[in-house]
């Protein structure tokens, strides 16, 4: 599953950059009451970039976890979420494609940046969708993620791409067809358009 | 043709991509009984929302939930909210039935 050069090289470095940035908002965190098991924030439409989506595929992959049945949810929901408001996504409680039945994550340790910095330091009951207000207590993170995908920009403008984030679902399929040589790199941007005209 | 603003997502999309739903005099008057104060003749949607409300799972947790902002906005305490929302929740279900 190896790509050209070019392109190893500027996914390690987004690897680099997700783990360093989170790492970053974590360290000034003083209290979490995140459990396992609770999964309230898998219902909020996640978005990648496709360079999350390729290290998220290859760790999927090379753990197991990738499936035909996986990828059959993860573009139904990827479909479903384009041209989707965030709010009618939320109200619906739509699952995160990679929330397993056991509400725990299939993808955890190889899990978004968004969901990475997603953390409440207050009471869980008003991170539910369907209890989301002024009580919640979700830690702003609007700086970690404007310079995070300032970089992904960056690195994605490298590889001749415009498009930023894509709804995980979309992502993922499309990592798998750049890893199996059916599609290139430079043409994610036009695959995206499709899936938006089509679904969205 | 111009962006249009879906009447459930209040977000513009393309007018030509927005399906439109023409009420009955009578859909129109069980609006008024319900407080609507002007119900329309004509109401659009994008596809997305048809999309989502189409999945009768997802709709009945998009009225849910929508219910119990509602009541939340209204003045109800939370637990009171979580609770209309539940019966009406299950009065949805049990009228599917």
């Amino acid at each position: 599953m190896k790509l050209p050069l070019l392109i190893e090289r500027v996914v390690a470095d987004s690897e680099a950059r997700r783990i360093e940035e989170a790492s970053t908002f974590h360290l000034r965190l003083e209290k979490v009451s995140c459990v396992t098991g609770c999964s309230s924030c898998c219902y909020r439409p996640i978005s990648v970039t496709i360079l999350e989506g390729l290290a998220m595929y290859r760790h999927l992959v090379s753990n197991g976890k990738w499936s035909s049945s996986l990828r059959e949810r993860l573009l139904k929901t990827g479909r479903e979420q384009l041209g989707t408001s965030p709010e009618m996504w939320l109200l619906s409680m739509t699952p995160c494609p990679l929330l397993s039945e056991g509400t725990l994550c299939e993808a955890y340790e190889t899990r978004p940046f968004t969901c990475r910095i997603h953390v409440s330091t207050g009471d869980p009951y008003y991170c539910h969708p369907h209890h989301l207000g002024e009580n919640t207590a979700i830690v702003p993170k609007e700086d970690h993620i404007g310079r995070y995908l300032s970089h992904q920009s960056k690195l994605l403008r490298s590889l001749g791409l415009h498009s930023v984030t894509m709804p995980l679902g979309v992502a993922l399929p499309l990592a798998e067809r750049i890893c199996n040589g059916s599609l290139q790199v430079v043409n994610v941007d036009h695959e995206l358009v499709q899936e938006y005209a089509k679904h969205g | 043709m111009a962006d249009i603003k879906c009447d459930l997502c209040r977000n513009p999309k393309p007018g030509e991509s927005l399906t439109s739903f023409e009420t009955t005099p009578e859909e129109r008057a069980t609006m008024k009984r319900m407080g609507e104060t002007e119900p329309r003749e004509v109401y659009s949607y994008c596809r997305a929302c048809i999309r989502l409300l189409a999945n009768p799972e997802k709709a009945h947790n998009f009225m849910k939930g929508l219910v119990e902002f509602q009541a939340r906005a209204s003045g109800f305490d939370e637990s009171a909210a979580t609770r209309a929302a539940g019966e009406f929740a299950k009065k949805l279900k049990d009228q599917k039935k």
